[in-house]
């Protein structure tokens, strides 16, 4: 029975580290790129259903799956066991094939050209009330709980030992860190990106450009309130109104929402399929993507831009208020390895 | 708000300098009546973001027009075009400048050898003929 399960544990853990790889040829795929955009390149109409477009394609997913399939052998045999370490390799493998994919696509195709003036439209578009109440849900719900665990703390923390407490602040100060990353985000959603980047339509881009900060935030919203939970497990016998608290209570509360996150993905998808328009909107040249992936313009204000592998968004890592985020993130990412 | 779906275009890599293009625009736009008096244009910031161009060039662009008095800036409130045949209600900042730069232009006149009572006559006919209009 122990055998068993020893098995199917190990065949999930090869599962999760196949899942990168998964998502990058998903992302990638010639099925999910923008309409005239090519692993991130802008180029003619046909290229890739073209001879030199499938080869390109074709590598690619080589060299994924070669990666993404060594790395599960080496897991499997032993050889490298940190889930950490194989997921990062798996989607760095991704970035890196996708980069010379991207170049090769450059070399190879026509480019098509950039267009030459840029429209905006005067009249204010209408606002869904709806949307706008979930963008300050999404801006506001990631910071509550690690909030509220700083005020726990800093309210019943007196008696406990410095470094048992300056560990329970790590963890919430981390947590609101992330928390805080999820409100910028969507306040970047919302208030610093192009809608006609997203959809031609601008309640249409508002929908998506909400739903995909709101399926970010939830996701982080979670793994946060699992954090603080088991930080205040900690303080059950301090504060009255903990006594009874366990982390079924987190399971009660987490698993519906995890639920609803995952109707909101599907309901996502399903929609999107029908009301995106799939032709490329991207004003800007391919000079400003780094490899395909990395969107680079200063002139541009605009803080998210949508990704033109086809999936999500890219930051525009030439504004200074991006670099400050990314850099507080990492130091605090760094920060809790090193702990 | 304005009555239909008018259009700023801006050429990122034309000739003309992209502040000049949305200025002579917005202009072309006033004076053809496309756009009226109260009507808001949109925040500097989204207009900028729409067209992928820097915050300061829209900017410039709206202090432009301002100068030339086709739109009024209430800083916090955005911007919104201006009845030109109505007589505009000068702030007391505009008579302090004017002063200023009166008072700055007589001692420089002066300076130069022009006499005190040759000035004041040049004035006083200056403000009759103000006057007579």
């Amino acid at each position: 029975m122990i055998q068993y399960q020893e098995a199917i544990g190990r065949v999930l853990f090869a599962a999760l580290i196949l899942l990168p790889a998964a998502v990058w040829h998903w992302s990638a795929g010639r099925s999910q790129r923008r309409g005239s955009t090519f692993f991130g390149a802008r180029v003619e109409p046909g290229f890739a259903e073209s001879d030199a477009g499938r080869a390109i394609s074709r590598t690619f997913h080589l060299r994924l799956w070669l990666i993404a399939i060594a790395m599960a052998a080496m897991a499997q045999s032993g050889l490298v066991e940190t889930l950490i370490l194989n997921l990062t390799t798996v989607s760095a493998a991704g970035w890196i094939a996708f980069a010379l994919a991207h170049r090769r696509t450059r070399q190879q195709a026509s480019a098509t050209a950039v267009p030459a003036a840029r429209v905006a439209s005067l009249m204010a578009a209408p606002e869904s009330p709806w949307l706008t109440a979930l963008d300050w849900v999404a801006m506001i719900v990631p910071v509550t709980a690690p909030t509220a665990t700083l005020i726990i703390l800093a309210q019943y923390g007196t008696g406990f030992s410095e470094q048992f407490l300056s560990r329970h602040y790590f963890s919430a100060v981390y947590t609101l860190s992330i928390g805080l990353m999820c409100s910028a985000n969507q306040f970047a959603l919302r208030y610093r990106s192009r809608p006609s980047d997203w959809a031609s339509d601008p309640g249409a881009s508002h929908k998506y450009r909400t739903y995909l900060g709101v399926m970010i935030a939830a996701v982080f919203t979670i793994i946060g309130a699992k954090t603080c939970a088991l930080t205040l497990m900690d303080f059950r016998l301090t504060v009255p109104w903990l006594r009874n608290w366990s982390m079924s209570g987190y399971f009660l509360i987490t698993f519906p929402l995890a639920a609803l996150w995952l109707f909101g993905v599907w309901r996502m998808k399903w929609w999107l399929s029908r009301h995106l328009a799939t032709e490329s909107v991207d004003p800007m040249p391919d000079a400003c993507w780094k490899g395909g992936l990395f969107y680079f313009n200063r002139q541009d204000p605009a803080l998210v831009v949508p990704a033109r592998s086809g999936v999500g968004f890219s930051y525009n890592y030439a504004r200074p208020s991006v670099c400050v985020v990314i850099v507080v993130i990492l130091a605090f990412s760094i920060a809790a390895v090193v702990r | 708000m304005p009555p239909k779906n008018l259009q700023i275009r801006v050429e990122v890599d034309g000739a003309i300098p992209a502040y000049r293009q949305i200025v002579d625009q917005f202009r072309t736009l006033i004076i053809e009546n496309a756009l009226r008096p109260g009507d808001a244009l949109p925040a500097v910031r989204r207009l900028a973001l729409d067209l992928g161009i820097h915050f300061n060039t829209v900017a410039e662009a709206y202090r432009l027009l301002a100068q030339e008095g086709f739109l009024e800036i209430v800083h916090g409130h955005g911007a919104r075009v201006l009845d030109r045949t109505a007589p505009r209600q000068p702030g007391p900042e505009v008579a302090d400048e004017f002063q200023r730069k009166l008072r700055n232009l007589v001692a420089g006149i002066r300076a130069r050898g022009l006499s005190a009572r040759r000035i004041a006559g040049e004035l006083r006919g200056l403000a009759e003929a103000l006057e007579s209009r």
